[in-house]
């Protein structure tokens, strides 16, 4: 068209050939360049992290068939599994897999207090969970998780953890006792048969010992090895332990200071001949009386150590 | 010479020796047959600096914008190629190859919405060229998709000229995809034996792949073709010396 300034077709400028442009691109320094490398990883995860929050927040669900809140309900006992029904699945998965992360570390953990503060965190998330899913704004969701966190506990968790601890439990120690150290964490077997040679928890029979005007108290619960089993018999020969005749290859840390004619001892019916490792300073006792001291009755075992879980670098089966 | 000028011979007239030559006008034609020779080169710098001096002479020459867009790509300076490509949008407002090359660059900056918003603007404008289905594919390429050899295979259709798989041989060695780069980089080769950078780009995919034997005798001949082809020597002196190493290891452990 006359007068026009630009292409009708296709907008170009019809002024361009002569139009006073700068036609030098810009470049890049040297920087630049290496700059662009971090710029692309950037946009890279923020491409990333966009995608997976776009499916974790959908703007609109899928048009799945009407599920009864009934059925919502029984499903969210499984974190994400209401979420996966409702027709948002990488919801339901991001639930699901920090849910199994907070259990695989509290439980690996458990008996340490790192391992109850994570315990705690994953019944926070179960509710949680169960708050977005039921919930429509932020009042609902802080009643819901509230109420879920308590019914959860009440009703889940408690009687879950109740009965695990009917087969093992957890027990930290508090001071140092060879092979152990202050916060190991040991797993108490309390149903299983102690063999000789098995580390087991007991409560000690209780003896105030007298020795140079001061008085050792033994009782509370100790960590000790078994040695014998009712019927078997001890001795001691020169400080050495012998079982049913033949030398024991469970040995107290020091050897005994006993007199070559040390009687031998049967050990009776329900009892146990449990080692004192160590704990008592030598000549405090007669060989004797060591070895009433450790006759145990079976009443007094608490289980058998299974286990050692933490600290993680000294996890150990026994 | 000037005391023999007025000597008079059989001949007649003598010819005057010194008689120059009409210089060849240096318009935008000319540089822009430059950029292109430096282009198909592999030199890319120069490209771009005769782009430039083509677009001073005529501000109107398209494929000089384009192609100042296509260089800056090539050369790795994303960032500058999309400045220069909104820029030049703004002067050739909707131009395909403009939009393909601001694609490109959004492509190689890893956003890739963007660029796929910006190639889907390039295909639905008329015309057809190479460029914008190199870069749709490139686009595609990206995102780990495998339609990308048929967008390959439409831009070989739309310009037959051997520096497009030349340059879709470059896209796939971008993307690490050695063995596609290689098939591309040999049908250059098999359209323009004459040409040294082909070679050159040809011996890379094969070195890449661990074609050692094969490598070296496409850097040889593009030393035959270009002497003193300076990248060329160095892969040659770097083949006859690269021992094993755990990376090499690694690559072909990869690569089964």
């Amino acid at each position: 068209m006359p007068g026009s300034r630009g292409c009708a077709r296709c907008g170009m400028s019809l002024n361009l050939a002569q139009a006073s442009i700068n036609v030098n691109p810009p470049r890049a320094g040297r920087g630049n360049l290496r700059h662009i490398q971090f710029v692309r990883m950037r946009n890279i995860t923020a491409d990333r992290l966009r995608g997976f929050f776009e499916r974790l927040y959908p703007h609109a669900l899928p048009d799945l068939p009407a599920i009864p809140e009934s059925t919502v309900m029984f499903r969210s006992l499984v974190p994400g599994w209401g979420h996966s029904s409702l027709g948002n699945p990488t919801r339901g998965k991001a639930f699901l897999v920090v849910f199994l992360a907070l259990l695989a570390i509290s439980t690996l953990l458990a008996g340490s207090f790192l391992g109850t503060l994570l315990f705690g965190v994953m019944i926070a998330w179960h509710s949680s969970s169960i708050a977005d899913l039921l919930a429509h704004n932020f009042r609902q969701r802080l009643a819901i998780a509230a109420m879920a966190g308590l019914i959860l506990t009440i009703a889940v968790y408690l009687p879950i953890v109740w009965l695990a601890t009917r087969v093992a439990y957890p027990i930290q120690i508090n001071l140092d006792q060879p092979p152990f150290q202050q916060g190991s964490v040991l797993w108490i077997a309390r149903h299983a048969s102690p063999q000789v040679g098995d580390l087991v928890l007991y409560q000690a029979n209780e003896a105030n010992i007298g020795l140079n005007n001061n008085v050792y108290r033994l009782t509370g619960l100790r960590i000790g090895r078994v040695l014998a089993t009712a019927g078997q018999t001890i001795s001691w020969q020169e400080g050495i332990c012998y079982c049913n005749g033949e030398r024991s290859p469970w040995q107290p840390v020091r050897p005994r200071p006993t007199s070559s004619k040390a009687p031998s001892i049967t050990v009776p019916p329900n009892h146990m001949y449990i080692l004192l490792n160590g704990e008592l300073p030598e000549n405090a006792l007669s060989i004797d009386r060591m070895q009433s001291l450790e006759t145990v009755a079976e009443s007094r075992l608490h289980g058998r150590v299974a286990l050692q879980s933490f600290p993680p670098t000294r996890i150990a089966v026994y | 010479m000037a005391r023999f000028d007025k000597l008079e011979f059989d001949g007649g007239q003598p010819e005057r020796s010194d008689r120059k030559q009409p210089a060849p006008a240096r318009d935008d034609r000319h540089w822009s047959r430059l950029a292109d020779e430096n282009r198909r080169a592999g030199q890319y710098e120069n490209a771009l600096r005769f782009y430039s001096r083509a677009l001073e002479e005529n501000r109107a020459v398209v494929s000089a914008w384009v192609g100042q867009v296509q260089m800056l790509n090539l050369l790795g300076e994303y960032p500058q190629a999309r400045q220069w490509s909104q820029k030049a949008l703004e002067l050739l407002p909707n131009h395909p190859d403009l939009l393909a090359g601001q694609a490109q660059a959004e492509c190689r900056l890893a956003r890739i919405r963007e660029a796929l918003a910006l190639s889907d603007a390039a295909l639905q404008q008329k015309g057809e060229s190479a460029y914008r289905w190199q870069v749709r594919g490139e686009i595609l390429l990206s995102n780990r998709q495998r339609t990308e050899r048929d967008c390959f295979d439409r831009a070989q259709i739309a310009d037959p000229n051997w520096l497009v798989p030349l340059e879709s041989a470059l896209i796939y060695l971008h993307y690490k995809s050695f063995a596609n780069g290689h098939l591309r980089a040999r049908l250059a080769v098999e359209k323009s034996p004459s040409s040294a950078y082909a070679w050159y780009v040809l011996g890379l995919a094969q070195a890449n792949l661990h074609m050692v034997d094969a490598a070296r005798l496409s850097f040889e001949r593009c030393c035959e073709l270009t002497p003193g082809h300076r990248d060329a020597s160095d892969e040659l002196t770097k083949l006859s010396t690269q021992g094993w190493s755990w990376s090499t290891l690694w690559s072909r452990w990869g690569r089964r």
